[in-house]
């Protein structure tokens, strides 16, 4: 059942086959569709909507006008557009037609010329906006496949960097390709990843978070598997690291895999920092992760049941906070985590400066007006805060949102079993973990199975002379990245001032 | 006879040392300090020794069985015995097996009853387990080995709470050394082996093991992790509590707990024990895989449909250990059972094979 | 669509199952201190001090105390229950006083209750007070906040300098029941405005026997346990020096020679003076003083010692610790018969830093 979109068949090709006439009277239907004689001998037809007219005034009506007795092949020829084609196939001559191309047909013959004249339209390169960096590469992909590719092959610039097309979707035709640099990453995986998109069958693909929910190892997970990413820096990174990539056409982010659960705290900046910053930071980010999820169910256990261990000095400053509230911790924390759950999404829903705004009246004015009220005690306000504040240091949007989610099902056992009811349901999301796979690999990464080779860069990053070998998790066909003993040897060991 | 396991269901020779560390902590740890010093006072730590040494003897023999049948204990029975009373053993195998899950997991649940919630049902919590339980053996294998590991990752910081207890120790309790006599120590380590079961489970998962031959250093180096671990719980305990103390307290790893005193976080036994789930739960696991694995040798019986058997099984008899004492009881008499299982049907399976190869070679 | 209903069921059962009590912590009376005033010999009076939270925030915390009379201490809960507005809880206990009267006739009853709740922790504060402990309780002190606030502060920095270091509830018990040594508690007295350590309070058994007055605490405190904080005053030549321990060590070293064993403490003291008016501190009269210190505190010691034989009690341990050094040992035996008769040698060495602050 959580199969269902990869076991459907694949669509059917053999759909009624059209004569071209019937096609063509169907696109007259549209409004954009032009069609005109040239020459007398000629038909041209396209879509306006599609076609850059420069390309048409410039370069193909000037040559149809030279010679109209001219053969289409000879035209092929001597036309100055790349991947002209000359056919009969009904429907290649619909997909190109519907892609931007120019239709050109003499009479008498049941073949005719496709001209690519597509108009491209798009977006600038613009700075990351959801993964800004301080230090590094300020470029982010943008809506066309063409740029994105562009933005990686100028990085890896190998010929080993192959890029796999494949075309989803029953109406949007979305082109998506498979990135991965051949020799280095597997070819099981890469093989695995191609077949789960050949499966899909939908109607739509607008973005590739379409692609990644229908090929995720498991979709009923509250767990992303893969990690999407707008910087073709870190999608270059992570294939050289030997894991693939999948990109789709109009979408600006790149889904990258297999990943562990530990990458997704791991922010690319941290590998433009030193190292004993970039280890701190991962570690911090661990921490907030730990705080965000279980601070507000620790309160609610301790308070609801454990009030012995709390030291005494911190008891009277609880009591005194609780006391007065018509509430039962329980209550208290949920109305106040689905406050900020509010806040925060009324802020993403808004234009960013009114969002700005709502933020700062929600965070003060209902905070402080919540705590005067009597309805909330401020020590929990405080905890709220922070707990919302940490979710937000997970570098990858998804998993924050994961983090926030699961806060609630931490909350409602913290009510239930007190503490081990926070270790019955960490207990349940163990075990889902350990069962958890990216693409074949397992998702609790160097802690299970156990790879203190890869966990230099997983809690920790250690410095890139110690990062010779990938990761185990992409199962590389080359694990060794480099030798750095030969670059160590050089330098011999010097004492004091030599 | 089930087919050898598949190589990526199967887990590297390593893991074999969490495995028989995991298996081996268990409920027992909380409070065995009090049964061994019982009979051999400040001397007790000999006997954790002693028997830690016992055990390693029996691992040995172990896996000369394993490595000789190069399959797990049911198929090496049913070529040893045929197919009846080789069945038949299998049965009491299986039957073994779950008798330790419900000791385990009713015992943990009557902690808890005592220490945490004293209104809270038996079946409440037991029900919950034993879900988790389910959802985690049909993972298979592999997530029980990871729950193992995972197991020993959280048990080890709750060692470094012993600190706080030993701000307030009488070492001059351990002496003089070796005032008892060696009756009084072998009694006690007799009364250890019961800790120390759980190692006999390498039994089952012997096919799952990568290069499992190679396996056996880790398996050893597990076993003086467990006497390390279970050496130290017990030193703690007897230079904290005098040995007449000792008598009287029934858990004294959660007494030691409760001597924490951290500026934000005091009596710490509440958390301990919510850790503690960590560590049976990998045990309930093996137990239920192993059992429901052996229920599909026997009866060809689906493992996932075997599972839910077993599982309802181990349900349904902690219901009927009602109070203290009935758990106890039953743990005294499951330990007999599993201490005459190792020390008298595990050397009598050796010689008996021993002397079948030795009768087939000649044949 | 079977599996979802059976997941169903289970989050059914996981809520309507939960019997478990939930004790908000608002919503409980929390008691800091449980004490027990002797009425006569079939009543007890339980005392409780507990912290009442004012509602204004930044305002100190009080204290309230209960009291009821019954004959068990079980019974005294069970009455004072009666009198709280909500639910009384012993989690956050700190302190268990008791009275001296009632001391002497024994205390393990109470006390095995106390230790056998899993509900309360090992650390509980234990002391014997020398008179009503509701009045020490309902008295106001301008010190602190509450008096549970004042007796455990006070219990919690004396137990660095003169009082033993652990004299809470899971080292009475051990004590108890440890064949060979007998417990010790502080010892604290209520004046007008002010708790005071009068001592150290001396045990056999569970029975209160006596105890060690203020002067002496120091030195019962050399014998009892390493440690390195607490003054000494005595007298030299006429003139009073005090001494600040910086490091002392115990060492109890058990002789069995028959027909005469023989028990010989070592007690080693690193001092530095920190006042010696009208002395001046040559290397001589260093010396000088180091000599008088050691006459005094074996002098001392002896005494003490030679006090708990008289009384039958050994607070220091004497019995287990020869125990301990010999393997044979029948502690029972010895602690009935022998004990009260074994010489006690009491061999003190100091060693006096010369410091900057006098000269």
């Amino acid at each position: 059942m959580m199969n269902w979109f990869r076991n459907k068949s694949k669509p059917s090709s053999g759909k009624d086959e059209l004569t071209l006439k019937e096609l063509l009277s169907k696109c007259r239907a549209s409004k954009d569709f032009i069609s005109f004689e040239q020459s007398d001998v000629y038909t041209v037809s396209y879509y306006k909507s599609m076609v850059d007219t420069a390309t048409v005034h410039r370069d193909v009506l000037p040559i149809l006008n030279l010679d109209p007795s001219q053969s289409l092949d000879y035209l092929k020829k001597i036309l100055p557009v790349e991947s002209v084609l000359v056919t009969g196939d009904i429907t290649k001559i619909q997909s190109r037609l519907l892609n931007g191309n120019i239709l050109i047909q003499k009479p008498l013959t049941n073949k005719c010329l496709l001209v690519p004249a597509v108009s491209k339209e798009k977006r600038q390169i613009t700075i990351p906006e959801n993964e800004y960096t301080v230090l590094g590469p300020k470029e982010s992909f943008v809506e066309s496949l063409e740029t994105n590719l562009n933005l990686l092959r100028k990085r890896l610039p190998i010929p080993e960097l192959y890029v796999k097309e494949l075309i989803v979707g029953r109406l949007t035709k979305t082109k998506v390709v498979v990135v991965y640099i051949e020799g280095i990453a597997n070819e099981d995986i890469v093989n695995t990843a191609i077949d789960r998109i050949s499966n899909i069958d939908i109607d739509q693909v607008i973005d590739t978070t379409y692609i990644t929910q229908m090929i995720e190892d498991n979709n009923n997970s509250v767990f992303p598997q893969l990690i999407e990413t707008e910087r073709p820096d870190r999608v270059a990174g992570v294939l050289s690291e030997g894991k693939i990539a999948i990109l789709c056409d109009g979408s600006p982010s790149a889904v990258t895999g297999p990943t562990t659960l530990v990458e997704f705290f791991s922010a690319f900046e941290d590998y433009f920092l030193t190292w004993h910053v970039a280890s701190f930071f991962r570690l911090i980010r661990l921490f907030a992760v730990s705080f965000s999820v279980l601070s507000t169910p620790l309160y609610v256990a301790v308070l609801t049941f454990h009030f012995e261990m709390i030291p005494e000095d911190l008891l009277y400053t609880l009591i005194s906070s609780r006391s007065g509230i018509p509430f039962p911790p329980i209550i208290e924390a949920i109305i106040l985590e689905l406050t900020i759950e509010l806040l925060r999404e009324a802020g993403s829903r808004l234009p960013s400066k009114v969002g700005q705004t709502i933020g700062i009246v929600g965070g003060i004015v209902i905070g402080t007006a919540a705590v005067d009220a009597g309805l909330t005690s401020n020590v929990l306000l405080i905890v709220v805060a922070l707990a919302a504040l940490a979710s937000f240091t997970t570098p990858v949007y998804k998993m924050s949102n994961t983090i926030r989610l699961l806060r609630f099902p931490f909350l409602l056992s913290a009510q239930l079993l007190g503490l081990m009811g926070i270790a019955i349901c960490f207990a349940f999301i163990l075990v889902h973990l350990l069962k958890l796979k990216s693409f074949g690999s397992p998702y609790i990464g160097p802690v299970y199975p156990l790879r203190l080779r890869d966990l230099k860069d997983a809690l920790f990053r250690l410095p890139f002379s110690q990062q010779t070998v990938r990761p185990f998790t992409v199962l590389s066909e080359k694990p060794v990245r480099f030798n750095h003993k030969h670059h160590a040897e050089k330098q011999p060991d010097k004492d004091i001032d030599e | 006879m089930l087919p050898k396991p598949a190589e990526n269901k199967q887990v590297s020779a390593y893991f074999v040392f969490y495995i028989i560390s995991t298996m081996q902590i268990g409920v027992g740890i909380l409070g065995f300090e009090r049964y061994i010093s019982r009979d051999a006072g400040n001397d007790a730590w000999i006997s954790i020794i002693l028997s830690g040494v016992s055990i390693h003897v029996l691992v040995w023999i172990i896996y000369q069985i394993l490595k000789t049948g190069q399959h797990d204990i049911f198929t090496i029975h049913r070529n040893l015995f045929g197919k009846w009373i080789g069945g038949s053993l299998n049965f009491f195998f299986v039957l073994y097996m779950i008798m330790f899950g419900i000791i385990t997991l009713r015992s943990f649940v009557e902690v808890i009853q005592v220490w945490m919630f004293p209104d809270m049902n038996t079946w409440y919590l037991s029900m919950i387990i034993l879900v988790i339980v389910y959802l985690a053996v049909l993972g298979g294998f592999r997530v029980i080995v990871g729950l193992s590991l995972l197991s020993i990752l959280y048990g080890l910081p709750l060692l470094l709470l012993k600190w706080f207890p030993l701000k307030q120790a009488h070492y001059y309790y351990l002496e003089p050394i070796m005032n008892h006599s060696l009756s009084d120590l072998f009694k006690a380590s007799k009364t250890m082996t019961l800790n120390y079961l759980g190692f006999e489970t390498l039994f089952f998962y012997f096919p799952f093991i990568k290069e499992a031959n190679k396996s056996q250093k880790w398996a050893h180096l597990g076993v003086v992790f467990t006497v390390c671990i279970y050496l130290f719980t017990g030193l703690v305990s007897f230079v904290y509590f005098s040995k007449e103390q000792l008598s009287h307290t029934i858990w004294p790893t959660l007494s030691l707990w409760q001597t924490v005193d951290l500026p934000f976080i005091q009596r710490f036994e509440y958390f301990g024990l919510s850790i503690w789930l960590f560590v049976i739960l990998p045990n309930i696991c093996m137990h239920a895989w192993a059992a429901s694995r052996g229920l599909k040798q026997l009866f060809s019986l689906k493992q996932k449909k075997g599972l839910v058997l077993v599982l309802l099984i181990i349900f349904i008899a902690s219901l009927f250990l009602t109070d203290r004492q009935e758990v106890d009881m039953a743990t005294t008499i499951v330990g007999k059972i599993g201490f005459y299982v190792v020390y008298l049907y595990i050397p009598f399976i050796y010689i008996y094979q021993l002397i079948q190869s030795k009768v087939r070679k000649k044949a | 669509m079977k599996k979802a209903l059976l997941w169903f069921i289970f989050v059914v059962l996981l809520f309507s199952g939960n019997t478990v009590e939930k004790t908000v912590l608002e919503d409980v009376q929390l008691v800091s201190i449980y004490g027990y005033d002797f009425v006569n010999k079939n009543t007890i009076k339980g005392i409780i001090s507990s912290p009442v939270i004012p509602l204004v925030e930044n305002t100190p915390p009080k204290s309230t105390v209960f009291a009821a009379k019954a004959h068990t201490s079980k019974n005294t809960r069970q009455k004072l229950q009666g009198e709280s507005p909500e639910p009384l809880v012993l989690g956050r206990l700190e302190a268990l006083l008791f009275n001296d009267k009632l001391a002497k006739h024994g205390i393990m009853p109470v006390v095995s209750t106390m230790s056998q709740d899993p509900s309360l922790g090992r650390n509980v504060h234990m002391a014997i007070v020398d008179g009503s402990v509701q009045e020490m309780l309902e008295a106001k002190y301008p010190v602190t906040d509450t008096s549970s606030q004042y007796i455990q502060d006070l219990l919690k920095h004396n137990s660095k300098n003169i009082l033993p270091r652990y004299t809470n509830l899971h080292s009475f018990v051990d004590l108890y029941h440890n064949v060979g040594q007998d417990p010790v508690l502080p010892l604290l007295v209520h004046t007008k405005d002010r708790i005071r350590v009068k001592g150290i309070a001396l045990f056999d058994g569970d029975k209160y026997k006596g105890f060690v007055p203020y002067a002496d605490c120091f030195v019962f405190k050399l014998l009892y346990e390493n440690f390195n904080n607490g003054m000494y005053e005595f007298k030299v030549n006429g003139h009073f020096v005090t001494i600040e321990n910086l490091a002392s060590k115990v060492k109890e070293e058990f002789i069995n020679d028959q027909p005469s064993p023989k028990m010989i403490i070592k007690v080693r003291i690193k001092g530095k003076i920190t006042d010696a008016p009208g002395l001046l501190l040559t290397k001589k009269q260093v010396k000088n003083i180091e000599d008088h210190l050691t006459y005094v505190l074996s002098a001392k010691g002896k005494s003490l010692v030679g006090r708990f034989q008289k009384m039958n009690i050994d607070p220091l341990g004497l019995v287990v610790k020869a125990g301990s050094q010999d393997r044979h040992l029948n502690k029972e035996k010895w602690e009935k018969e022998y004990y009260r008769t074994l010489p006690v040698d009491i061999k003190v060495e100091t060693e006096i830093t010369q410091s900057g602050t006098v000269e």
